[in-house]
């Protein structure tokens, strides 16, 4: 279960460009359930999905993994939570140029010391998973935008998190693909996996497979509503 | 003043290290009055990204100041040039009456500050700050002695007067010599000698047992290691010293660090300082245990000093024995 109690983030806090991105936000995920955040542009989703991430850290306001604190944590112990608990889905999915897919899908396991062969081997079968077995040598420049985002989401689970976390997942990709995500992240949650969406894609918050959609905006919830 | 580079860059390190220690005292007095890490206010989430920095630029500003003895004696011996009579940094230390004084600072703040890298290493090993009110006290206890310190060497260079006619180290570490270093010069070699090795033994066997039976003992080992490096530095002075010059009178602390003896006086230093951190290390850290957080870790971290400070006092006794076994000098008569 994740919990936020009162976070809140102001950028550039005391400069002219001072900006509240999220206020007062207090909100519990459960687990093993499908949470779409969705609001405008600028209502402070993703900077919500970071703090949750551990990416960012609030300017006031406390999140609970599990019962256990992790705002007030030090970076070193960010990191090892970052990697065990969170995998992440990015809006441009950040793979990388210039390596292959199967090298990208390896890559955020490198620091946990793995023997390399068992790690290919697990790089592998999460390819084929995604029916991206043959793609698994190509360079990332050369896949399609599907091929990419399946790359993306093999990327994610490589560590075996307990929760997937996708920012605007779908902001680049047609109906067909977007419809091909939501129901990879209905397969997840199958297998186990907490998914936290934000979009405000209503192919992803209006699907039948999200249980739980939290709108933001002005970077307040606004509404929280479920499908089921 | 004299415009030596190590000179400007001891009392730039100095300046520098000291502001540090005063800004990090002043943070420290807001961690005393308001942290609470139950709370998730705008002021406690600030103290907790504060405190990273200051801990990580801490850790270098006393990483400095540990270094900074060694840049003293260094600088002090390369100067014996410049002053009449000086042979090392015994004489160098003589020219006013700063000199040795900051020595004393520089050697008490290698210690403290040794000890509150440790404690600073013990509670960043946690996750949450269990040693952060200690730690910050003990930083604002250490404080005056970095800032007088900063203030001594600086009143020492300030004063440095070229062509001052000092005393070399014979007269000053003889055993007519008076106060303290003439003092430590006149203690009786034997009984020294059987101080030093008692010493020596009492700590390696305190340290077995603080090993063995699992972390009891740690406060005496801790004692046992400071009187151990107080003992063995006047044995070093009174008796260890007569057997590197290889003369019955000669008892400099100082010629040892140079090139004429293979700067073993840097290893001698080194390891006996090493030696009496690692000890008060153990004792500092002995009450914490007991916090959760820290249940697995301080005691690692308390086997890893033990076994540093015997095996630093250990690699002190076997230099200066092999040069005592090995040495044509011999003591008996003298």
């Amino acid at each position: 279960m994740i919990e936020l109690h009162g976070v809140t983030k102001i950028f550039n806090k005391g400069n002219t460009n001072e900006f509240l991105a999220v206020d007062d936000v207090s909100l519990t995920i459960d687990p093993l359930r499908i949470t779409v955040l969705k609001g405008p542009s600028g209502s402070g989703k993703t900077t919500v999905l970071s703090i949750i991430g551990a990416m960012t850290k609030p300017t006031e306001g406390r999140v609970y993994i599990h019962g256990r604190e992790i705002t007030s944590l030090p970076e070193r112990f960010l990191t090892e939570i970052r990697r065990k608990t969170f995998g992440f889905i990015f809006q441009q999915f950040n793979l990388i140029k210039g390596i292959t897919a199967l090298e990208n899908v390896m890559i955020p396991s490198y620091p946990a010391g793995e023997k390399h062969s068992s790690l290919k081997d697990r790089a592998m079968r999460l390819l084929e998973v995604l029916n991206l077995s043959g793609k698994a040598t190509s360079k990332i420049e050369w896949l399609s935008g599907g091929e990419a985002q399946r790359v993306a989401i093999a990327r994610a689970l490589i560590n075996n998190p307990e929760v997937i976390i996708a920012d605007e997942p779908t902001a680049h990709l047609d109906t067909r693909l977007s419809q091909e995500f939501i129901e990879a992240m209905a397969a997840l949650k199958e297998k186990g996996k907490t998914v936290l969406i934000a979009s405000h894609d209503p192919l992803i918050y209006s699907s039948p497979v999200v249980e739980r959609v939290v709108e933001l905006r002005d970077g307040r919830v606004v509404l929280e509503g479920s499908h089921q | 003043m004299i415009m030596h580079p190590a000179v400007l860059a001891l009392c730039t390190g100095s300046i520098l290290v000291s502001c540090m220690v005063l800004y990090s005292v002043w943070y420290g007095i807001s961690i005393q009055r308001h942290w609470n890490l139950w709370s998730g206010s705008e002021r406690q989430l600030d103290l907790e990204k504060k405190t990273y920095l200051i801990s990580t630029v801490m850790s270098y500003a006393l990483a400095f100041q540990l270094f900074s003895l060694f840049l003293f004696i260094f600088t002090a011996d390369k100067l014996n040039t410049l002053f009449t009579g000086a042979m090392c940094a015994a004489g160098t230390l003589n020219v006013n009456c700063y000199g040795y004084p900051t020595l004393v600072l520089k050697i008490i703040n290698f210690v403290l500050g040794g000890t509150w890298l440790v404690m600073n290493y013990a509670d960043n090993k946690a996750f949450d700050y269990p040693l952060i009110r200690r730690k910050y006290l003990l930083l604002t206890a250490i404080a005056p002695f970095v800032i007088a310190e900063a203030i001594m060497q600086g009143a020492y260079f300030l004063n440095l007067r070229p062509h001052v006619i000092t005393s070399c180290c014979g007269s000053l570490f003889s055993t007519e010599g008076s106060g303290i270093q003439g003092g430590l010069a006149g203690l009786p070699n034997v009984p020294m000698m059987i101080a030093f090795y008692l010493a020596m033994g009492m700590t390696m066997i305190s340290g077995f047992y603080f090993l063995m039976r699992g972390g009891r003992g740690g406060y005496f080992f801790a004692l046992i290691s400071i009187f151990t490096f107080v003992v063995s530095v006047a044995s070093l002075i009174s008796f260890i010293s007569l057997y590197f010059y290889e003369l019955p009178t000669h008892r400099c602390p100082f010629c040892i660090l140079q090139k004429e003896y293979h700067y073993v006086g840097y290893a001698l230093y080194i390891t006996l300082l090493v030696g009496v951190v690692g000890g008060t290390g153990v004792g500092i850290l002995m009450p914490y245990h007991k916090f959760e957080s820290l249940q697995t870790i301080v005691p690692s971290i308390k086997k890893r000093l033990t076994v540093m400070s015997m095996a630093s006092y250990l690699l002190f006794t076997l230099i200066v024995t092999s040069v005592m076994v090995f040495t044509d000098f011999k003591l008996q008569g003298y």
